[in-house]
């Protein structure tokens, strides 16, 4: 099977990068040092009580989730906000879109790229995450299906990315975006539901026994990466209501089916949202994309002039 | 054969293209003539499928590919006026992607690539990265990329703006040995002399519009015959006049020592006539010639009177 032509393209520009080999030392630089000051904080309360507890083993793995989590929100969004606006500036999108390679093949081409940073990010990190396996407490397949979100998220994230830089002529207004609206996912979501919260709050004050419902404005949470990466990390350390702790602060929802299924539904419905985000992408780049419409539009001009 | 018919184009209400219309014999290099915001552009991107049109057709072997992108692709290759290149790419592998996206083998490409690098001159710098290469081998390099999946027609924007003398003269060596293969080039520029020298038919442009278009020396020869007619003689100013002064086909005379420079609307075999009956009548003519113009002042001409062609 043949390369997409672009991935092929970036992983040859980014192996020669000083750049993305920086970017590999910083965050395993990172998570080492976290690794090692977590760990040696447990060797030496081992000293004094000479037992290692399994519960710090899964602190250690929590932390360095969370980490990872964080380091990939802040490098995929300059990965891919980049990546189309990039191309316009240096001139080089014109006659990428004269070849044979349609436009949704450069957008997927270049989510490729960005992802292969991710899975290189967190194949190189392995050494430094398999220091919980010394002990034990976190299974292989938890961290497989860690690893699976975090490319999910990464898709996520990325394709965000991507459409705004196929919707913005410069990579800085482009990257400027992408961090804002990953801002707006990650508070504004919460923000959205807290305040229908409130507002719901207020509108049931005097009355008794009333349970505050917000209905299914708690749903607009399941597009929150952070919200879903919690729900998995706790039940991987045993807490498997932490989805439901968040929800019921709004409402009642014990028996809400979607709240118990929440990782694999929000998980679902951001890929989705990436398929739609990617599809969007390839229009705004699409230069014959007005070509169509206007062939819908003669045709429908054409359909009237022999109706009437 | 190419052939344009009809097209149109707009940018909301702004026209930059109208009912353009024009053939290109196979083996032709067309040259694209006419001021800045012309439609020159436009239209080269439309050829290339990185415009929609509002209308027309573009048929290339009697099919409008205009709704057979696939094929437009693969029968075209379309340098911009302004490209960039990739940092960390060498040579071979810049022209390795671009194959690649056109869906070429790689075995195939690896060889097509060598022989595309040997007519650019290139094939010494095959492994030095894109970036360090100079204006001019960049935009040779650029001319390998348009043919890596050997297309039958080349559009060239403005391909030797900004190139030094020598560089030109390679490039237009190249283009001439491409129309030589049998490709079709329709080139823009500004630089009119290197249009001359290299197109055999032009086509002016203004306002989306054609004012003018055909064989090169055909349109140079119709304006000419507007040009004066300069005729020198020796010491027989005073003989001479009353003769042209004569002539039904001469229509202002005026004098500048020996020169004598005449509004002449008739033909060339009327031209032939005046010049026997000058030397019949004892003048002793030195020369006898039309006012030359080249594609610059022909340019100039034609924008100025544009109304006049159209």
């Amino acid at each position: 099977m043949r390369l997409n032509p672009v991935f092929e393209k970036e992983l040859r520009m980014f192996e020669r990068s000083v750049k993305i080999s920086w970017v590999i030392f910083v965050y395993n630089f990172i998570l080492a040092c976290v690794a090692l000051i977590i760990f040696y904080e447990m060797l030496n309360s081992y000293q004094y009580t000479g037992s290692i507890e399994y519960e710090n083993m899964i602190q250690i793995y929590i932390v360095m989730a969370y980490i990872q989590f964080a380091m990939l929100i802040l490098i995929i969004p300059g990965l891919t906000a980049g990546a189309i606006s990039g191309e316009r500036e240096r001139q080089t999108l014109d006659i990428l879109l004269s070849t044979q390679m349609k436009p949704w093949q450069i957008i997927i081409g270049k989510l490729q790229s960005s992802l292969s940073i991710v899975l290189l990010l967190t194949i190189t990190s392995m050494p430094i995450v398999s220091v919980i396996f010394i002990f034990g407490g976190i299974k292989l397949i938890d961290l497989s299906i860690l690893i699976i979100l975090l490319v999910v998220e990464a898709v996520f994230i990325g394709t965000i990315g991507l459409l705004f830089s196929s919707a913005f002529k410069k990579s800085t207004t482009a990257t400027v975006l992408t961090y804002a609206a990953l801002l707006f996912i990650f508070l504004g979501s919460y923000l959205i539901v807290q305040s229908s919260y409130i507002i719901s709050q207020a509108q049931n004050a005097g009355l008794e026994n009333t349970t505050v419902d917000i209905k299914g404005v708690i749903y607009v949470l399941l597009i929150n990466p952070m919200i879903t990466f919690s729900g998995l990390i706790s039940r991987q350390a045993g807490n498997t209501d932490e989805i439901l702790t968040i929800c019921n602060k709004f409402g009642d929802y014990n028996d809400d089916l979607i709240v118990k299924y929440w990782v694999i539904i929000s998980m679902s419905i951001q890929l989705a949202l990436s398929v739609l985000f990617v599809f969007i992408a390839q229009a705004k780049i699409n230069p014959l994309r007005e070509c169509k419409l206007f062939k819908k539009r003669s045709r429908n001009k054409k359909v009237s002039s022999a109706n009437t | 054969m190419l052939k344009i018919e009809n097209l149109s184009k707009s940018y909301g209400n702004f026209k930059a293209v109208e009912n353009f219309n024009l053939t290109v014999k196979e083996g032709e290099i067309y040259g694209f003539v006419g001021p800045n915001g012309a439609g020159k552009t436009t239209i080269m991107k439309i050829m290339s499928g990185l415009l929609p049109a509002d209308s027309g057709i573009i048929t290339v072997a009697d099919e409008n590919i205009l709704h057979n992108i696939k094929k437009l692709k693969q029968t075209i290759g379309y340098m911009p006026d302004f490209f960039g290149v990739y940092d960390n790419l060498t040579v071979i592998e810049y022209l390795l992607f671009y194959s690649s996206a056109y869906g070429i083998p790689e075995d195939v490409a690896l060889n097509r690539a060598s022989e595309l690098l040997e007519l650019v001159d290139l094939k010494d710098k095959i492994n030095e990265y894109v970036d360090g290469l100079s204006r001019g081998m960049k935009q040779r390099l650029c001319l390998a990329r348009t043919l890596v999946h050997n297309p039958d027609i080349l559009i060239l924007d403005e391909p030797a703006s900004g190139l030094d003398p020598l560089t030109r003269h390679q490039l237009r060596y190249i283009l001439k040995h491409l129309s030589g293969q049998g490709k079709t080039i329709i080139i823009s520029s500004h630089i009119l002399t290197e249009l001359a020298e290299m197109c055999s038919s032009i086509c002016i442009i203004d306002k989306g519009n054609v004012i003018m278009s055909g064989n090169i020396e055909e349109i140079l020869f119709q304006v000419d015959s507007s040009n004066p007619l300069i005729i020198n003689v020796y010491g027989e100013v005073n003989k001479a006049v009353p003769i042209l002064r004569s002539n039904k086909y001469v229509r202002t005379i005026s004098v500048d020592n020996n020169n004598i420079m005449v509004t002449f609307i008739g033909r060339k075999e009327d031209e032939a006539n005046l010049l026997k009956e000058l030397i019949l009548n004892d003048v002793l003519v030195v020369s006898f010639k039309r006012e030359q113009s080249n594609l610059e002042s022909l340019f100039l001409k034609i924008m100025e009177k544009g109304s006049e062609f159209e």
